[in-house]
């Protein structure tokens, strides 16, 4: 905690004499995917990487009282889910889970200490009601916390885990990838018991995702064998998605994943710097971000979220001719923009000529 | 078919441990067979490849657009954004490059040890306008431009252009041996494909007993 409260201290006094990080200058225009005159299915809406970027001003008052505006800075974002008027992100400069309310435009720090003190948190969960599911390599478990982020209970521990780096939740059970058994894991959430292990020898090499769809199929990034694999709830084997290659559809550094209400699969590559989305069965039908600094673009991205709940806070970013449906949440591990937000959305102005 | 059974069998230990004793020499000799990334003995690796790990396979195989988008300039990704312009570049020059992307794409802290320690690159204030920010800690700095300026400005590094690197068997200046575009990198002390790293050390270009590899760019 000390430490941790030094690296603070250290942002915000660095953020003191450095003020806001400046932007690229954004070219002109909307970001869409596919860009227009084609028919647009998503927009690069917004980039946060702190609460200066929630909206947050420092008043002229606070200014005098306190001198000049110091804004947090989110560090180094992993893994991000989402529930009503929150994003939640796995910081790993910070260890620890950073809640970002829109409704109040603060970014607040999970203060987890005493039995739910985190070691090396890597996946995250966020149930609707705002559990926290996280994936704690140091620990070998899987901690939880509440709405409040209060401590609950955990899940495994060494005698079931190695490295357990990702976590997903459906219904009452826990879905845990492990990168160094290379094991996918079916717990239940009451008794904690492992009612399944998915995973002979050579099956998966470094899983290192896994997300859940809609109706509890389970997708897992199977990262060095370079394609994302399908199961059932029930953890039965049912497809792979993408190969290995530089071509559209294949995959080179695949990380997060995440499936929307639709069934569309998305997943993030490291080496592209891009997502691509999958239909259910497993067609590519676009991808979006790519590498670069301008708006849009991702920077080494890692975790991926689909959040259907808080569109209404960033309607304002969206084109008018474009009605949002969901919005997209994608991390980068390094440059300038730390979150992106993409909605998913309608174009409702009209005919194009690409159509 | 017998015969060759009880062939295979006795022949198959000593084959093993010729084949064994060969790579663990030319990994000494210096080359990416035996050393940590080499990926050919798991199970996964079926086709025995060493490079495709790193390097993704560019197929020419006609695939099909993506549904929502037929009107794509090309069918091939690029890979570690080399697409920046130069200006970017300057702005933004403490970002890791696609050099470095390459490494860090793999070496996140999650799915290969992390080699570069807390946010490195993030924002100029952290890294880049002050590079001995002690922000850093024990991480080194990567993606900076080192120059003839920079070591003027910083006094306490060797002009790169004129200091000799070094490195076995070579007599040319850090520039031209450890920096890429005057740019420093993962690559400039870590030999990822293992052929001129020390062995016993983590992929070094230069033993860093005594501090050499250190020494070598920093005149303390």
């Amino acid at each position: 905690m000390v430490k941790r409260l030094f690296i603070l201290s250290m942002l915000m006094l660095c953020m003191g004499c450095a003020s806001m990080p400046e932007k690229p200058a954004a070219p002109s225009g909307t970001v869409f995917y596919p860009p227009l005159p084609q028919l647009p299915r998503l927009q690069f809406l917004h980039s946060i990487s702190g609460d200066y970027d929630l909206g947050k001003r420092q008043s002229a008052f606070q200014t005098f009282l306190v001198g000049n505006p110091r804004y947090q800075l989110l560090g180094e974002p992993y893994a991000v889910a989402a529930s009503k008027g929150k994003i939640y992100i796995m910081d790993r400069m910070y260890k620890t889970i950073v809640t970002l309310d829109l409704a109040s435009q603060e970014m607040s720090f999970l203060n987890d200490h005493g039995v739910g003190r985190l070691g090396d948190p890597a996946g995250l969960w966020v149930s609707e009601e705002g559990l926290k599911y996280v994936a704690d390599m140091q620990r070998k478990q899987v901690v939880t916390f509440d709405q409040d982020d209060n401590f609950l209970r955990t899940y495994g521990g060494p005698e079931i885990f190695e490295k357990p780096v990702d976590v997903a939740v459906y219904g009452k059970r826990l879905y845990v990838v492990d990168l160094e058994k290379e094991q996918l894991f079916i717990l239940d959430s009451d008794t904690g018991r492992v009612i399944k292990t998915v995973g002979q020898k050579g099956e998966f090499f470094k899983p290192s995702h896994v997300t859940v769809g809609p109706q509890g199929n389970v997708f897992i990034t199977d990262a060095l064998h370079f394609v994302i694999k399908k199961f059932s709830p029930e953890g039965q084997f049912l497809a792979t998605i993408g190969f290995h290659g530089d071509q559209v559809g294949g995959f080179a550094r695949p990380r997060g994943v995440a499936v929307d209400k639709d069934r569309r699969l998305y997943v993030v590559d490291a080496a592209f710097e891009n997502v691509q989305i999958f239909d259910d069965q497993g067609r590519i039908l676009l991808f979006f971000g790519g590498p670069g600094y301008g708006p849009g673009d991702l920077y080494l991205p890692a975790g991926i979220a689909i959040d259907n709940d808080n569109t209404a806070y960033f309607q304002k970013f969206a084109n008018p001719d474009f009605k949002l449906e969901y919005l997209v949440y994608v991390t980068n591990m390094f440059g300038k923009n730390m979150l992106n937000v993409y909605g998913f959305g309608q174009w409702v102005g009209g005919s194009l000529s690409g159509e | 078919m017998s015969l060759d059974c009880s062939h295979m069998k006795k022949t198959m230990p000593v084959a093993m441990m010729i084949v064994f004793s060969l790579f663990s020499q030319v990994a000494r000799a210096g080359s990416i067979i035996g050393s940590p990334h080499d990926f050919r003995g798991y199970l996964w690796n079926r086709s025995g490849e060493i490079c495709l790990p790193c390097h993704a396979p560019h197929y020419a195989r006609t695939l099909p657009a993506p549904l929502w988008n037929q009107n794509l300039p090309t069918q091939t990704y690029i890979m570690y954004g080399k697409t920046h312009t130069p200006t970017m570049d300057a702005e933004l020059s403490s970002q890791p490059d696609g050099m470095s992307k390459i490494c860090l794409s793999c070496h996140d802290g999650i799915l290969a040890p992390e080699t570069y320690g807390r946010n490195p690159g993030r924002a100029a204030h952290l890294f880049g306008k002050d590079l001995t920010s002690s922000v850093l800690g024990n991480n080194h700095p990567i993606s900076f431009v080192y120059d003839s300026s920079l070591a003027v400005k910083e006094r306490d590094l060797y002009d790169p252009s004129t200091k000799l690197s070094g490195l076995a068997g070579s007599t040319g200046s850090i520039t031209k041996d450890m920096l890429f575009s005057n740019r420093m990198e993962c690559s400039s002390c870590h030999d990822v494909h293992n052929t001129k790293a020390v062995p016993g050390t983590k992929l070094l270009v230069k033993d860093n007993a005594g501090s050499a590899l250190c020494l070598t760019c920093h005149n303390k």
